[in-house]
């Protein structure tokens, strides 16, 4: 028989623990470890690796174990190229890092695979200041899979010394395009444009290729059906194909050759993303000398790079995780990660950039006036056929762009492959 | 003998071979075997216990798949012009080095290298070489008057270019395996040959090639079974491009298990390639076994 004086002791203490435990999200995890237990936790992200603000980045998220002394964390540091796969084979084996960056065009393969843990309830609904709109991209069929890591737009860029040198003004249709970088080319035997177009670089490509058709007022899907030989892609084609036959397109380049040539002063024009310019800064080309605007399309749509963080289903500490993305995007974190992104990206939360940086990269200004107009590559209605549908619709513009296949054959073609795989 | 006696000494070469059962049965006949299973399964990368049997379906649909068949014709074709290729420049490259010259052990070394060297690093040399308007193949032929080649970019030029990488990166293994055959062919035999007045080309065709016929054939076989397996040349160089031109069955497999996810599917492709390994080889020893029986009659 249990005394009554016991009982409510033990009542009490149990009440008083489940109080503690709904309060200050330090819940124990399935394992029974809280945030404060502490522990190592396993971090990637590709660009941990880039040269330019790699190691800034790591300084951001290294300053969590000053919040939390308890916990310690280590990078893995996996290449951009291999990133999908080597993420798979990890968790395939039931493993991978704890927290990871994560692609917009992988993120419904792994969150349909419950490879990912729910981020919902991890973060207070009051919090100051909100997560922004873009994290509505991290939810996989209504729940909370990850938060913004990074949202990449695309601009058109180019250097305005070039331009001047060549008597040429930055281009705002095709036709201008073509004939902007074809006049560069004869002037001042530069390369005047230049966009990835090799399979080698196939997810990549997708993502960049995307500005195309969205630029053109078209897409992939209208999310319940594939659109992909639709007459907006189809004129999409038409301009890319006579720009990469323009005779000023450096045919064969991959990205960090031609974005080297960039650099280097070689290259005139390019389309790219948010990442691009602050590595592309060099002593030939200031960032004062780079320029950029909306795409030279009929539209102002562009494409993005969306990367988003989440957390490892095989996480040893959830808690641990979870705390730390708590952390992460509290707006001082945020406010340094934009920094360390070059204040052209849009992260968690708002932040904002100030004057005096806006006047000394000119280039910036674009991209964030873009990010309202921007949309990952993921194929609506079809996420998880997206890879497929992907190397089929880029194996078709290959042949438009090598073999000189009419567009809409090609794009008839593809959309007719692509509907068999995504039955 | 005791029985006992007898007993010990019958039990050492079962612990050897069983030791290396075991190995096998561990590292090769368990992932082959779960290998069969999977392509049966529509098994995803993410959730490799989830599959659930589908019959011979994946099977069913690569064979009837264009891009499929596409992938078998083109391995075959990379492997036949690898293999030829290298035969001919490694065995050619051992005659030659098999002389004695002035420099012969740098050129011994120098030529050696190509095997030694990493495959990521010979392909990003190549791909600088091959680059279409800086790359020191088109500045070449632009000398000769020549126009710029699309080397891994013309669909009609990306098998071709990957042959030679894969041409140049395996040939020293066929040189230096012909050379070890040459310095085994008996000095006595070229000499009665030499005596008897043959010529000196007759000499290589009479004496000096049936000698190494059976290295040339083993060689040929793994060489033939390798390129058919081959991935980090032609992946690094064109990813299976230009449209399919180099997609391979390994790169299909590479792409349906990783990219796509499809571990069924591309468990079904291994298969498949696994079978035409096997048949490869036992072409190489009925070959075999027929010049066995030959010399022996």
């Amino acid at each position: 028989m249990v005394r009554p004086k016991r009982f409510l002791a033990l009542t009490a203490s149990v009440a008083a623990l489940a109080l503690i435990a709904a309060c200050g999200g330090d819940d124990p995890s399935e394992d029974g470890k809280t945030a404060a237990d502490g522990g190592t936790l396993e971090i990637t992200h590709w660009d941990l690796l880039s040269p330019s603000y790699g190691a800034q980045m790591w300084e951001l998220f290294k300053g969590y174990e000053k919040n939390n002394g308890a916990a310690s964390l280590t990078k893995q540091e996996i290449t951009r190229q291999d990133y999908e796969t080597t993420i798979k084979s990890q968790i395939a084996a039931g493993g991978g890092p704890d927290v990871l960056a994560i692609p917009d065009t992988f993120l419904p393969e792994l969150a349909e695979a419950g490879a990912l843990e729910s981020l919902d309830g991890v973060f207070p609904a009051d919090m100051k200041p909100p997560l922004n709109a873009t994290n509505e991209g991290g939810k996989w069929r209504g729940t909370q899979m990850a938060i913004t890591a990074q949202i990449a737009p695309y601009a058109f860029m180019w250097n305005k010394d070039i331009l001047e040198r060549a008597g040429v003004q930055p281009p705002t249709t095709p036709q201008e395009l073509v004939n902007a970088a074809k006049t560069i080319k004869e002037r001042t035997g530069i390369t005047g444009f230049a966009v990835r177009h090799r399979i080698a670089e196939e997810n990549p490509w997708w993502i960049d290729f995307y500005n195309w058709p969205r630029g053109f007022g078209g897409g992939w899907s209208d999310g319940t059906k594939l659109t992909i030989d639709r007459p907006e892609n189809i004129a999409a084609v038409k301009a890319y194909k006579e720009i990469f036959d323009s005779g000023s397109f450096p045919v064969g380049d991959d990205a960090s050759t031609f974005r080297t040539k960039f650099k280097q002063g070689q290259l005139a024009m390019l389309i790219d993303s948010t990442g691009v310019p602050t590595a592309v800064i060099s002593e030939k080309v200031p960032s004062t000398s780079i320029l950029s605007s909306k795409l030279p399309f009929p539209t102002q749509n562009t494409s993005h790079v969306g990367i988003y963080f989440g957390i490892n289903k095989n996480a040893k500490n959830k808690e641990l995780a979870k705390d730390f993305l708590r952390w992460l995007v509290a707006q001082e974190q945020q406010q340094e990660m934009s920094e360390v992104l070059g204040n052209a990206s849009t992260v968690a939360v708002d932040t904002t950039v100030p004057q005096e940086y806006l006047e000394r990269n000119p280039w910036v200004a674009a991209f964030r006036e873009n990010a309202s107009h921007s949309k990952g590559a993921v194929i609506e209605g079809f996420e998880e056929k997206t890879p497929r549908i992907r190397h089929i619709v880029l194996t078709w513009i290959e042949k438009v762009l090598l073999q000189d296949l009419p567009p809409e054959e090609a794009l008839a073609k593809a959309a007719q492959e692509a509907a068999a795989v995504a039955r | 003998m005791s029985t006992m006696v007898k007993v010990r000494r019958r039990i050492p070469p079962y612990l050897f071979v069983g030791a290396a059962a075991v190995y096998l049965a561990i590292f090769t006949a368990t992932p082959l075997l779960r290998g069969v299973w999977l392509s049966f399964t529509d098994t995803k990368l993410l959730n490799p216990d989830g599959g659930t049997f589908v019959g011979a379906d994946n099977y069913r649909n690569l064979l009837t798949e264009d891009r499929f068949l596409s992938s078998v014709v083109t391995t075959l074709l990379y492997t036949t012009l690898t293999v030829v290729g290298a035969l001919v420049l490694g065995t050619a490259a051992a005659f030659a080095i098999n002389e004695r010259f002035r420099g012969r052990a740098v050129a011994r070394a120098v030529l050696t290298m190509p095997w030694a060297a990493p495959s990521i690093a010979v392909v990003l040399v190549y791909t600088w070489i091959f680059n279409v308007e800086d790359g020191v193949a088109n500045r070449s032929l632009a000398a000769l008057g020549i126009g710029q080649q699309g080397w891994l970019l013309d669909p009609d030029r990306g098998l071709l270019a990957v042959t030679l990488v894969s041409v140049w990166k395996v040939f020293p293994f066929i040189m230096l395996v012909v050379l070890a055959a040459l310095q085994s062919v008996p000095s006595e035999l070229r000499e009665s040959g030499r005596i008897d007045g043959a010529a000196r080309l007759t000499i290589v065709r009479e004496i000096v090639l049936p000698h190494i016929a059976p290295t040339l054939r083993v060689a040929a076989l793994l060489m033939t079974i390798w390129s058919i397996r081959r991935f980090e040349i032609i992946f690094l160089l064109t990813g299976g491009g230009p449209v399919d031109s180099t997609n391979t069955l390994v790169i299909n497999v590479y792409r349906e298990a990783f990219q796509n996810s499809e571990l069924g599917r591309a468990a079904a492709i291994g298969m498949l390639g696994l079978c035409l390994s096997l048949v490869v080889t036992v072409v190489y020893f009925v070959v075999d076994g027929r010049s066995a029986r030959k010399e022996a009659s």
